[in-house]
């Protein structure tokens, strides 16, 4: 039984379609004009990016999915636009001047004094070069800083808009990888069965037996952190639990007659599991990576929370989140903003995947 | 076996009295009726069956009785008195005091009418504690067992401490009827019980209908697709399509004289008892069943009705009493029953009787075993491995042009026999001869001339195609792989083949789901055609279908096989069906062919016992003729530990003592029959016919 099905609500009685119920006239018979079967959807002989516009249904007749899916694309906008959006790049400081006749001791908390020339679009920083600027560091939003600095003086908004470009490259991009392998070791094991079954799913299963974590420490910190690293990393966490879903589809998929069909006109393996069983566990797997894309955002952040993710000074949510940390009781918001930020575009994608999930069932 | 159609007992006050009910269901795209117009009395003792194809709207209205319509299912029309109440009008709370009350409800899939984690004394004592508050638990225990005795539970003191999963099919569906039966309740509402049971068990639950209705004088609507069923058990029919009732009428005035033009399509395409393909052909109706939202004004049978005419467009007939109590929706029910009225006979599909002389012998099995190893108990799958004998010992040869029929229940090796020949399970041991060749291994080490060869048509027509394919490309697929066909020329060989099963290229680009079930199973017999198979297995090919395509989907089989001169292993536990396609029969139990020899020989004795019971046990579309009475106890054994012998002696009405324990002699008739029990073959002669086939009417065709 198609696992999805389960969601129906219960208490709807089963409607079963119309069920046709015998021959057109005999041929050679005057034609009669009788309807043969049921009424053809307006899908049939659609160009493909129709199809793959009706392929979206589920997702765009689902209200909880539509806010999701409203979030998801709007730190994908962010990530696109990215360098457009940010005021400063991300490594700079953000600089203000110090007023006529103040020293260093009027100056906010944390200040230092700053040698940076002037910048367009931060109008405080000092144009005349015998000005004397201070960075302003652990501030709250202000004008030249829209949501704060950090501790270092450097700006929270450009920061956060171009680590959304690192977030939703990285994320998308690891658990695609992960999820190729770990079809292709699920479709193999389910398949196959036997010792392939065996040996496969032990190799998953000591993986598995990690807590995620201590994985990706353990990969990234033998092989050095880097963004390939932890591409890499977050690509074998994932694969085990894509591999067990797909594993499991399979089992049930190869039961079905058709796939007895299919060896009946001696189809071989491969084409078995790529075109018979695949593309019907495609919908439950879908929904799956959907909600693994959210468990790499904050696998992400996790790395970089602990040093462990993308080198410095590369703006990354998690290390802002943890450079942050140390100052949360005099600015809170230089952890505040990224931590938000991945919140939000987590809660997003796992939105989306419970909005699909809920209409697929119903849609089918 | 139907009973005189007024019980003693029947009081005058009809119990449930249903006039005029519609019933809608809110969607999106607006209110679909999926009831229009049901007008029906019950009275106390009585069993009125509504019958009817998928979708024309019967469970419906048992669900409407109850309140169980769902979120947005609504009564928009017509009343429900029962017991003088209105139930239309009531709210949730006033419902479920009558439900299990009342009211009694048994549903199609007796498992998932048992909660697995309660046992079985405790569901059913909750039954009478929710209703009843003065009843304590002693008493609910001992009004619960007394129940379970009235509806013949072996041991009922020990099934109360059992859990549901603990019982059979038959046992768990004996449960909830005696469920139901604890209030008294008035009326008792059956969907479906038997249809997911086993003949056997199906007859002996039948037989429990019967009786309850007469000791506890509860009046019972029985809904079902299955005219057999109907003519055993009900005392009225009620016929209903498109969500209206179009005739109605004592069990034996409506097959005796069907009036509505539906009705006569639906009793012209099953197969009579004892009919055969050479001496009668199913007539079925053409056209499709209106979807509920796309209904023709006039006569929603209009476009498919032989008799129909201007007339039938414009108006929408009454539903009116004839004679008495036969009671039809159509305009031109008189001159029918007078036998006056013009047919348009295009309207029929007509088959050409089905001809095949028999050919040469292509398919010979010897001992063929399948045995199944299981895992062993031990750490690793190590340790002793139980084996699951599946087929064991089978013997039988098959020419071409011929139809072998394998009669069997669930758990009897029939499907495995199939895979086996077919080669998707790997032969355990014996040996089987196709066309010369010896097929040993599987489908994968064997060469596409011998695939092509050997197909397959499958039970369910909703897994046999693959849902993201195009019908086409998937026929085009295995013609591609089977034949030699080039390239370009496969299109046309694949429209071929659709226009061969009457669907036609429009279906070239059609996916799965857009096809009703009779089209998905003409697909799957195309794709199994596309070969030019010699030999062609069809593992229960129409029991998920309607009667009306089962007749369509049967009569192609038989085209096929006159005209290409195939061979057909029919696997199936429908004797009807059987006795009407299959030229030599094999009856399989637990694994073994008890039974196996030509057509002719099923119709009189000798028979093994099983046979005895399993022709007893059909159900035949015709209330005048009685089986003689041939029960089983029990059930099925496992496979895994078969009983040593006969392997039915478990269950074997005619077992004799310690010698069945032992394997039984083979008899060897000189009409070709074999069968294989203990007893003498003058002994198994002399017993009294199970059917007597001469008594059986001949079917009201609707061309005669």
């Amino acid at each position: 039984m198609d696992p999805l099905r389960l969601e129906m609500a219960p208490e709807q009685p089963p409607r079963k379609p119309p069920v046709e119920t015998a021959v057109p006239p005999v041929p050679g018979a005057p034609a009669v004009a009788l309807p043969t079967g049921v009424a053809p959807a307006a899908s049939l002989q659609l160009p493909w990016y129709k199809r793959l516009w009706e392929g979206t249904i589920p997702l765009r007749t689902s209200r909880v999915g539509m806010v999701g899916f409203a979030i998801v694309a709007f730190w994908a906008l962010v990530a696109i636009l990215g360098p457009v959006l940010a005021r400063y790049d991300p490594g700079d400081q953000v600089v203000a001047p110090i007023p006529k006749g103040a020293t260093l001791l009027d100056l906010p908390g944390g200040a230092f004094p700053s040698t940076k020339p002037y910048r367009e679009d931060n109008p405080d920083t000092p144009e005349d070069e015998t000005v004397l600027g201070y960075v302003l560091t652990n501030s709250g939003p202000s004008s030249s800083a829209w949501l704060g600095t950090d501790d270092r003086g450097r700006d929270v908004y450009s920061r956060l808009v171009i680590g959304a470009r690192q977030v939703m490259v990285i994320a998308p991009l690891s658990i695609l990888i992960g999820a190729v392998v770990g079809i292709l070791l699920g479709l193999a094991a389910g398949y196959y069965g036997g010792w392939i079954d065996e040996i496969l799913m032990r190799i998953l299963d000591a993986i598995i037996a990690f807590p995620i974590i201590v994985v990706l420490l353990l990969i990234v910190s033998s092989i050095g952190a880097s963004r390939f690293t932890v591409i890499a990393a977050i690509a074998v966490a994932s694969i085990p639990g894509v591999a067990r879903l797909a594993r499991s589809l399979t089992l049930d998929l190869r039961t079905r007659d058709y796939v007895s069909a299919a060896r009946l006109r001696g189809e071989n393996a491969m084409y078995i599991m790529v075109r018979e069983i695949f593309p019907n566990a495609s919908g439950p797997i879908i929904i799956d990576l959907t909600l693994r894309v959210g468990y790499a955002v904050f696998a992400i952040a996790t790395l970089g929370f602990l040093g462990l993710g993308l080198p410095p000074p590369t703006p990354d949510w998690g290390s802002m989140v943890a450079e942050g940390r140390n100052f949360v009781t005099t600015n809170a918001w230089a952890a505040l903003f990224p931590a938000t930020a991945i919140a939000t575009l987590v809660v997003g994608l796992n939105l989306m995947a419970d909005g699909i999930r809920q209409e697929s069932a119903r849609y089918r | 076996m139907a009973t005189a159609a007024a019980s003693p007992r029947t009081g005058t006050e009809p119990v449930l009295s249903v006039r005029n009910l519609a019933i809608d269901y809110q969607t999106r795209k607006g209110d679909i009726p999926a009831v229009r117009d049901v007008t029906f009395d019950l009275r106390r003792g009585e069993t009125l069956a509504i019958v009817g194809e998928s979708g024309c709207g019967k469970s419906t209205v048992a669900f409407a009785l109850i309140g169980f319509l769902g979120k947005n299912g609504r009564i928009s029309g017509g009343s429900v008195e029962f017991l003088g109440q209105d139930l239309t009008g009531l709210d949730e709370e006033q419902l479920r005091r009558i439900r299990g009350n009342n009211i009694s409800m048994v549903y199609q899939d007796p498992t998932s009418a048992l909660n697995p984690s309660l046992r079985v004394g405790v569901q059913l004592a909750e039954i009478l504690t929710e209703h009843n508050e003065e009843c304590g638990e002693k008493e609910a225990y001992e009004q619960c067992v007394a129940m379970l005795e009235h509806v013949h539970m072996p041991d009922s003191k020990k099934m109360m401490e059992r859990y549901p999963h603990q019982l059979s099919g038959g046992q768990r569906q004996r449960v909830i009827i005696a469920g139901g039966l604890l209030n008294h309740p008035a009326l008792l509402i059956m969907d479906e019980p038997t249809t997911a049971l086993d003949v056997t068990i199906e007859a002996t639950v039948l037989d429990l209908v019967q009786e309850i209705k007469e000791k506890f004088n509860t009046a019972v609507l029985f809904i079902t697709h299955d005219l057999g069923v109907v003519a055993r058990v009900a005392d009225r029919v009620a016929v209903m399509y498109a969500g209206e009732v179009v005739e109605e009428a004592p069990i034996k005035e409506l097959f005796a004289n069907p009036l509505h033009p539906y009705t006569r399509g639906l009793l012209a395409c099953i197969p009579r008892a004892g009919a055969f393909k050479r001496d009668t052909v199913l007539q079925s109706i053409v056209g499709v069943v209106p979807p509920p939202n796309a209904l023709p004004s006039g006569c929603a049978f209009e476009p498919r009705c032989p008799y129909g005419e201007e007339r039938s467009r414009d108006e929408h007939p009454e539903f009116r009493p004839l004679n008495g109590n036969h009671s039809v929706r159509c305009h031109f029910a008189e001159e029918i029953a007078a036998g006056t009225k013009s047919l348009d006979e295009r309207k029929v599909h007509i088959p050409a009787a089905a001809v095949a002389e028999p050919g040469e012998t292509i398919l010979e099995a010897t001992d063929l075993k399948t045995y199944y190893a299981q895992k062993g108990r031990g750490l690793f799958g190590l340790g002793e491995k139980s084996v699951v004998k599946a087929c064991d010992d089978v013997d039988f040869s098959l020419r071409a042009g011929q139809t072998l029929g394998l009669v069997g229940e669930s758990g009897s090796g029939k499907s495995t026999v199939a895979k086996t020949i077919l080669g998707l399970e790997p032969v355990t041991g014996g040996q089987i001869e196709f066309m010369g060749l010896d097929l040993k291994g599987t489908v994968d080490d064997r060469a596409s001339k011998t695939l092509k060869l050997l197909q397959m048509v499958f039970q369910s027509p909703d897994a046999t195609l693959n849902p993201t394919m195009k019908v086409g490309s998937a026929i085009a697929r295995t013609v591609a792989k089977l034949t030699d066909t080039p390239h370009k020329s496969v299109r046309g060989r694949v429209i071929e083949l659709l226009d061969s099963v009457k669907l036609g290229e429009r279906y070239y680009d059609r996916l799965p789901r857009q096809l009703s079930g009779g089209e998905k199973q003409r697909v799957a017999i195309a794709r199994a055609l596309a070969g030019n198979p010699n030999l062609i297995v069809a593992d229960e090919p129409t029991s998920a279908l309607d009667v009306s395509v089962q007749a369509a989907v049967l009569n192609l089989l038989l085209e096929i096989q006159s005209e290409n001169n195939t061979a057909f292993i029919l696997i199936t536990h429908d004797l009807n069906v059987v006795l009407y396609l299959a030229d030599w029969i094999a009856v399989m139990y637990l694994g073994h062919i008890v039974d196996y020899g030509p057509r002719e020989a099923f119709l009189k004795p000798p028979h093994h016992p099983y046979t005895e019971a399993l022709l007893s046990a059909i159900p035949l579309p015709d209330p005048s003729v009685e089986p003689k009475k041939v029960r089983l106890e029990g059930t099925i054994p496992s496979a895994i530990d078969p009983p040593k012998g006969c392997v039915f002696n478990t269950r074997c009405p005619r077992y004799i003592g310690d010698i069945c324990h032992t394997d039984p002699k083979i008899h060897h008739l000189e009409n070709g029959q074999m069968i294989a029990c203990h007893h003498d073959i003058e002994y198994l002669a002399a017993v009294d016919p199970v059917i007597d086939f001469d008594e059986v009417q001949e079917p009201t065709l609707l061309v005669p």
